[in-house]
C-alpha cells in the first residue's frame, strides 16, 4: 500500500513501549501490531486522535504517503 | 443459530440415504441379486435410448450426490460457525454449480425422452411433479452460487471490520 505507519519510528524517539501505548490509548497490543506491521486496512479517527494524544505528535507524523 | 442442527441433519440424512442405495446397488449387482433379467426388466432388449437413459440418469444421481456432498461441508462450517471464508464460499459455489448442473442434465433428458416418444408417435402431454424437480434444482443452485459470491462479499467486509482499528 502507498500509506506507510512511522508508529515505530515516533514510538522509538518518545522511548515508548507498544505495551504502554496501547495501554494508553485503548487498544490490545495485537491491534496496535497490526497497525503497526501495515496489516491494518483502516484506522479510527478517534484511534489517531488517542495515539496522537498520547504520543504528543500530528497525523502526518505516523502516517505517510509513499508514490508506488 | 437454532436451525442450523436441523438442517445438517437433513442433509446428512439424504447425504447418508442416496450413498446407502448406491452401496446397495454395487453390492446387489455384484453379489448377483439382480441380473440383466430382474422382473420386467429386460436389459438385453434394450434400445440406445434405454441405455442413454440409464447412464445420464446415473451420472446426473452422482453428479446429485456429490452435490450433497459439498452441501454437507457447508452446514459443517455453518456449525463450527465459520460462514464467512473461502472455504464455505468455495464448497456453496461447487455444490451450486453440481445441483445446477443436474438440473439442467435431467431436464434435457426429460426433454430428449419426450421428443424420442414423440418420433415413434407416441406423443405424452403432461404436466406433472416430475417437471418441476429440474427447475427446482437449477434455482437452489443458482441460489447457492449467488449466495457463495455473497459471502466473499461478506467475508470482505468482516476482514476490513477486523482490521479497522
Amino acid at each position: 500500500m502507498a500509506i506507510e505507519i512511522n508508529l515505530d519510528v515516533v514510538l522509538a524517539k518518545r522511548k515508548m513501549k507498544s505495551k504502554e501505548l496501547a495501554e494508553l490509548i485503548g487498544i490490545t497490543t495485537a491491534n496496535l501490531s497490526i497497525l503497526k506491521s501495515g496489516k491494518a486496512r483502516a484506522i479510527r479517527f478517534s484511534t489517531l486522535d488517542e495515539i496522537c494524544k498520547a504520543l504528543n505528535c500530528q497525523p502526518g507524523d505516523i502516517l505517510a504517503y509513499i508514490e508506488d | 443459530m437454532r436451525n442450523n442442527t436441523p438442517f445438517k441433519v437433513l442433509i446428512d440424512i439424504l447425504f447418508y440415504c442416496n450413498v446407502f442405495v448406491v452401496i446397495g446397488m454395487a453390492l446387489s449387482l455384484s453379489m448377483g441379486g439382480m441380473t440383466t433379467k430382474t422382473g420386467s426388466m429386460n436389459m438385453a432388449s434394450w434400445n440406445t435410448e434405454s441405455w442413454m437413459d440409464v447412464v445420464v440418469s446415473v451420472f446426473i444421481y452422482f453428479l446429485f450426490i456429490t452435490g450433497l456432498f459439498y452441501l454437507r461441508k457447508v452446514a459443517r462450517n455453518i456449525l463450527n460457525n465459520n460462514q464467512f471464508t473461502s472455504t464455505m464460499a468455495t464448497n456453496l459455489y461447487r455444490s451450486g454449480m453440481l445441483f445446477t448442473l443436474t438440473g439442467i442434465l435431467s431436464l434435457f433428458l426429460s426433454f430428449f425422452l419426450w421428443v424420442s416418444h414423440l418420433l415413434r408417435n407416441e406423443l405424452k402431454i403432461e404436466l406433472d411433479y416430475e417437471v418441476m424437480v429440474p427447475f427446482f434444482l437449477m434455482i437452489i443452485g443458482a441460489f447457492f452460487i449467488i449466495q457463495s459470491k455473497i459471502i466473499l462479499e461478506a467475508k470482505g467486509i468482516k476482514e476490513d471490520n477486523e482490521l479497522t482499528i
